[in-house]
């Protein structure tokens, strides 16, 4: 019998057993005997006829496996009646209700199956807490722990004009660094290194850059005055490692030196729990694998993990910052639109409108629109926001260049019409609970109903409205579906600036890094996790610090 | 009365006598108007948001049975609406839309995912009702919320790190492969399980307690007053919250995406990885999608069938709650 | 609990019964002894603790957190309190009925089986008898005879009551505890029930709370006055027969409160 449907029948099986001792407690209590003894026969006979049932079920009918089952558990319940029908009545001349005796050891028989119930309800609660633990801890033991990194080239390989450098980075003084650069690197990583540390210029641009004169490409920066008019792309080691050498300090041409050149470089990684217990096996293990690498101690979740650009091939080189960038640009359009939006419609639903047919209407189709699945507002802003409003969204109406309209504005459009119902919903909540006397009041002194809702309406139902809008907020960060459809990019080469750049967001980075196959992705993924846990948790903890002092004051 | 008396009269008040005393007609305020056009407007932008999904969903769909595509080899094809039921396999690519490995994909992790979420959502919603004490209920409730409010892509990560080994070391690594339904489900039963919980618990809590004390009256146990008494008396409110359930459960996109796999399926295996309707349309789509392939057009005309089947449930959600509504007094 | 004999003169009797809310003294010093087979009724102005005494009873009142009770409560001579005692099989012997009628959501079958379905009998024929018998006895059952499937919610006010207590006496309790049962019924309705009282206690010792003096007087064989002390706790002022207490009260404040000079 193969292992699922063995599994499905101790399952069964169980559940028989458990619906025996109950109902064999019930009637071992009616017929005279003690319903624990009930109880212990009941439980005793359904799992093991059960199980037993399936074995010969089995053998009798092979290749049959959901005949087995199901006969199993009818045979068990079967077993079950038998049983409950075999024992003998002890109970003589019952009245029609038990009296006495028979009363207690009905009650008793009543206890314990509330026991017994009690205790699986119990269970339940046991197993969504267990769950999210559970869930916590896997993403935990994928941020931390021991990984083994092996250098590209050695320290001890290191030349300087010819020798090798026999000392610890520490004790180099910048010259020496300078020369090792020039020495151990080509002039095109050199130059690479010039755009990415010292001008910041994003990837995208460096090929334009190149062939620009020095003066231009490091303005603002150091450069030898005689350099100043020559192309940056003729320039050669010696020269490139000396602009390094003056706009860097001496500890930040050792971290150069150590990134760049010696390039530590991650070739396995190890989760939490067995870098904790199991040290030793995997220092053995690194030591006869991969001879030339160190074990080291890793948090995958670092400043330079938030401030770093994309990596696409080295997980564990790769970035966050176009992803928080995206994300945070995404979620300002996003408030921008819905926040209005969504408190204008509840305004308008609970103080204007009266209870006519079409608001009837409106409102049935909030609550619709609330349980629509977020990927269908994603093909929505797909097919109207990227596609049919192109011209805005791209921002070519506006003379801004991009290709497509899979940009930011149109994620942001889209999530504001996800969390827009919820919005409304929230604040005509909060709305509806601001006093008929505060209203009363303002009216009464003959204010319009718009100067009674400005000035006394919304700030009464500020707090709650607010509240609901955080929680609307922190579910639209938490959004991959709709973004995927409406084009966001999972690799950028620089980060989106504006409403019109395409665009990547936290969520979808931990899509792409989870689905990757190097399993060091994998840790990539839960540090982003951690990031967007930690983000959600302070959004919520403002909402709930909100909603306390918000019905603090109404009490 | 005499116009002379009038005009003594407004001299005397220091009115132009033309003039009435005092004006209570109706005030024209255009800003008032502007306002209240405009909160007009937001409040009908949801039923633009409707009807833009219908009509885009409709459109495209039929779009896709009216269009005639063109492949590599210049043959012609063209979708009619019988194609979707009557093949059993799902490859745009190669012109074959059978629906039913897709639908049957997401009914199954449906169904699994409710295998979970549904015991165990009520069974804690009955204990956080009628058992727990005030103390343990307010530790537990902000757990189940934060349970509800992680992110499916974070259960994507979950399913596949934890779940998708514990099956494999359950079952044999030849059974469960490494993208599967069984997974997927179980994983998006563990995200129902708040929503059911909470929606239980309401129903339950909304159980006038007069009945709760007639039941102990009569000499009941805790748990026969709650199975026997207070489980039916909220039975809408759970029927409710269970078809909600499902109607999340068909919706949910990430955990099947990341971890249900990415093939046309059409078996009742749930350890094989197969593509569900919500599955399909985050693979498909992505940055280079071109408009008006096939594929393309595919998106929505499984988006229309997702959006028919989820609205249909949370109606009929609806219905049971309005309908069947228990009347206590 | 011990079946004692069922001939003794008194149904239920209080011993220095005190019952807190957490920490507030709700009623003190309550000696009582109920004659079986009669009717006694517990009076006094709203809040003065009569029903805080009657749920002591049945110990009704153990379902809300936090209390507390000092003193005794006997019947067929054991404490009610005492920590071996199951509740569950209190209220099987002492019922209640309530202010409101609160018939559950099911059939009018369904509602008067409740308490024999849980007490084990499953045979329809034991069941259909056991229901005919608790509706004649509450007098409903010529009402409702013909659709015992219809629910329980769609009778009128002074019928629910009725099922109640005929729900009540499903499980054949001795004593029968009603709070206010007609407060919330028409007149003509509180008659009805009135009467069928008066035909129960034939069978059941029954104790009445009621802020309705002119029922009490109607109604009852004994009367019981209550009155809030000057720590707001109730205390007992007099108890006898009620036509000694509504003729010729022996203490002060009763005739004050029976001649409604306050209350």
């Amino acid at each position: 019998m193969d292992r699922i449907a063995f599994v499905t029948v101790v399952f069964l099986g169980l559940i028989v057993s458990l619906n025996g001792s109950l109902s064999a407690a019930q009637a071992a209590a009616r017929k005279g005997y003690r319903p624990r003894l009930g109880a212990l026969l009941g439980a005793a006979t359904g799992l093991p006829v059960t199980v037993l049932a399936a074995l010969a079920l089995s053998a009798l009918f092979p290749g049959q496996p959901i005949l087995s089952v199901i006969g199993a558990f009818a045979a068990g319940m079967a077993a079950l009646g038998a049983l409950r029908r075999a024992l003998p009545d002890r109970a003589a001349g019952q009245d029609a209700l038990p009296n006495g005796e028979a009363l207690q050891r009905t009650i008793a028989a009543r206890h314990l199956q509330g026991s017994v119930l009690r205790s699986l309800f119990f269970l339940s609660v046991v197993l969504a807490i267990a769950m999210l633990a559970i869930l916590m801890w896997t993403v935990i033991d994928k941020t931390f722990g021991l990984t083994a990194v092996q250098y590209t080239v050695q320290p001890e390989d290191l030349v300087v004009n010819g020798e090798p450098v026999n000392r610890p980075l520490d004790e180099l003084t910048g010259a020496e660094l300078q020369e090792i650069l020039a020495d151990n690197a080509r002039v095109a990583r050199l130059r690479v290194f010039v755009l990415e540390h010292v001008t910041r210029a994003a990837e995208a641009d460096w090929p334009a850059l190149s062939g620009e004169p020095v003066s231009r490409v490091l303005k603002g920066h150091e450069y030898p005055a005689e350099l100043a008019g020559v192309a940056f792309n003729a320039l050669d080691e010696a020269q490139v490692a000396s602009l390094l050498a003056l706009n860097l300090d001496r500890d930040g041409l050792q971290e150069l030196v150590f990134d760049e050149i010696i390039q530590p470089q991650v070739v396995d990684s190890w989760p939490l729990w067995e870098s904790l217990t199991r040290r030793d096996a995997i220092a053995a293990f690194v030591a006869e694998e991969y001879p030339k690498a160190e074990v080291r101690w890793r948090s995958w979740v670092s400043w330079e993990f938030l401030t770093s650009p994309l990596d696409p091939r080295k997980p564990d080189d790769t970035g966050l910052r176009p992803a928080l960038i995206g994300s945070l640009l995404v979620i300002a359009i996003t408030i921008a639109v819905a926040f209005p939006v969504g408190v204008g419609a509840a305004i308008y639903l609970e103080e204007y409108a009266g209870d006519t047919r079409l608001n009837q209407v409106i409102q049935t189709n909030i609550s619709n629109l609330a349980g629509v699945p977020s990927i269908i507002y994603g093909i929505l802003g797909l097919a109207i926001f990227v596609r049919g409003l192109e011209a805005i969204t791209s921002g070519q109406a506006f003379g801004a260049s991009t290709a497509n309209g899979r940009t930011v504005l149109s994620a942001g459009f889209t999530l504001a019409l996800l969390i827009l119902p919820l919005i409304i919903i929230n604040a005509q909540e909060a709305i509806r609970a601001v006093p008929a006397s505060l209203r009363q009041a303002s009216y009464g002194l003959g204010a319009t109903q718009w100067q009674t809702i400005w000035h006394h309406v919304l700030p009464y139902a500020l707090p709650g409205i607010l509240t609901g809008t955080i929680l609307a907020i922190s579910r639209a960060i938490g959004e991959t579906a709709p973004l995927i459809l409406v084009g966001g990019a999972t690799y950028l080469t620089r980060d989106p600036e504006g409403p019109f750049s395409i665009f990547t967001a936290l969520p979808l980075i931990i899509y792409r890094w989870t689905t990757l196959p190097q399993d060091e992705f994998r840790n990539a993924a839960a540090a982003a996790i951690v990031v967007l846990l930690a983000l959600l948790l302070t959004l919520n903890s403002v909402a709930i610090i909100l909603r306390n002092r918000f019905s603090r004051r109404l009490s | 009365m005499d116009s002379t008396i009038i005009r003594e009269r407004a001299r005397t008040v220091g009115m132009a006598p033309q003039q009435p005393l005092l004006d209570l007609g109706k005030q024209v305020r255009p800003g008032e108007s502007v306002i209240q056009g405009f909160l007009f407007l937001c409040g009908f932008m949801t039923i633009f948001t409707t009807i833009a999904i219908i009509i885009v969903l409709g459109r495209e769909s039929l779009l896709l049975v009216n269009s005639k595509y063109i492949d590599e080899s210049g043959a012609i094809h063209s979708i009619g609406v019988l194609d979707f039921v009557n093949t059993t396999e799902w490859q745009p690519h190669r012109y074959k839309v059978g629906i039913a490995p897709l639908a049957t994909a997401t009914l199954l992790s449906s169904f699994i995912a409710m295998l979970v979420a549904l015991p165990f959502g009520l069974g804690s919603a009955i204990y956080l009702s009628e058992y727990a004490s005030p103390k343990v209920r307010n530790t537990v409730k902000p757990v189940l919320e934060v349970l509800a409010g992680v992110p499916t892509v974070v259960y994507g990560f979950f399913a596949l790190q934890f779940m998708t080994p514990l099956l494999q070391s359950a079952f044999g690594a030849n059974t469960v492969e490494i993208f599967n339904v069984a997974s997927a489900g179980m994983v998006m039963g563990i995200m129902i399980l708040p929503l059911v919980a909470s929606m239980s618990e309401d129903a339950l809590s909304a159980v006038p307690r007069s009945l709760r004390e007639a039941s102990y009256g009569l000499g009941s146990t805790r748990l026969e007053t709650t199975v026997r008494v207070v489980l039916p008396a909220a039975v809408s409110g759970i029927v409710a919250a269970f078809i909600i359930a499902i109607s999340r459960a068909i919706g949910e996109t990430m955990i099947m995406a990341i971890a249900a796999g990415a093939r046309s399926n059409f078996s009742l295996n749930p350890f094989e990885s197969a593509w569900t309707m919500t599955g399909y349309i985050a693979s498909i789509s992505g940055g280079d999608l071109a408009y008006d392939t096939l594929d393309y057009n595919s998106i929505f005309a499984v988006g229309l069938l997702l959006f028919l089947m989820t609205l249909g449930l949370n109606i009929m959600s609806r219905a049971v709650v309005a309908r069947f509504r228990e009347v206590y007094e | 609990m011990t079946e004692g004999t069922t001939n003794g003169r008194y149904a239920i009797e209080t011993r220095d019964l005190h019952f807190y809310y957490d920490t507030f003294l709700a009623i003190r010093d309550i000696n009582m002894r109920f004659e079986r087979n009669q009717i006694t009724a517990l009076i006094g102005p709203s809040g003065c603790g009569k029903s805080t005494l009657l749920r002591s009873l049945n110990r009704m009142n153990e379902l809300v957190p936090g209390t507390r009770i000092d003193g005794e409560v006997l019947f067929h001579g054991q404490n009610l309190y005492d920590p071996a005692v199951d509740p569950v099989e209190v209220r099987r012997r002492i019922g209640m009925v309530f202010q409101r009628p609160n018939p559950f959501p099911k059939s009018i079958y369904d509602n008067v089986a409740y308490g024999p379905r849980i007490l084990g009998q499953r045979n329809k024929a034991v069941l259909d008898e056991i229901v005919e018998r608790s509706l004649r006895q509450a007098a409903l059952w010529d009402e409702v005879k013909d659709d015992l499937k219809k629910s329980g919610l769609a009778l009128s006010g002074g019928q629910q009551q009725r099922l109640c207590i005929a729900r009540a006496l499903a499980v054949e309790p001795e004593i029968i505890l009603m709070d206010e049962p007609c407060s919330a019924l028409d007149p003509i309705a509180t008659l009805r029930i009135e009467d069928l009282m008066r035909e129960l206690k034939a069978d059941y010792t029954i104790v009445i709370v009621t802020h309705n003096m002119q029922q009490a007087a109607r109604v009852s064989d004994f009367t019981a006055f209550m009155l809030l002390d000057e720590h707001r706790a109730g205390e007992l002022i007099e108890y006898d027969r009620t036509e000694r207490i509504f003729s010729r009260p022996a203490d002060r404040r009763t005739e004050d409160y029976i001649t409604g000079r306050f209350g």
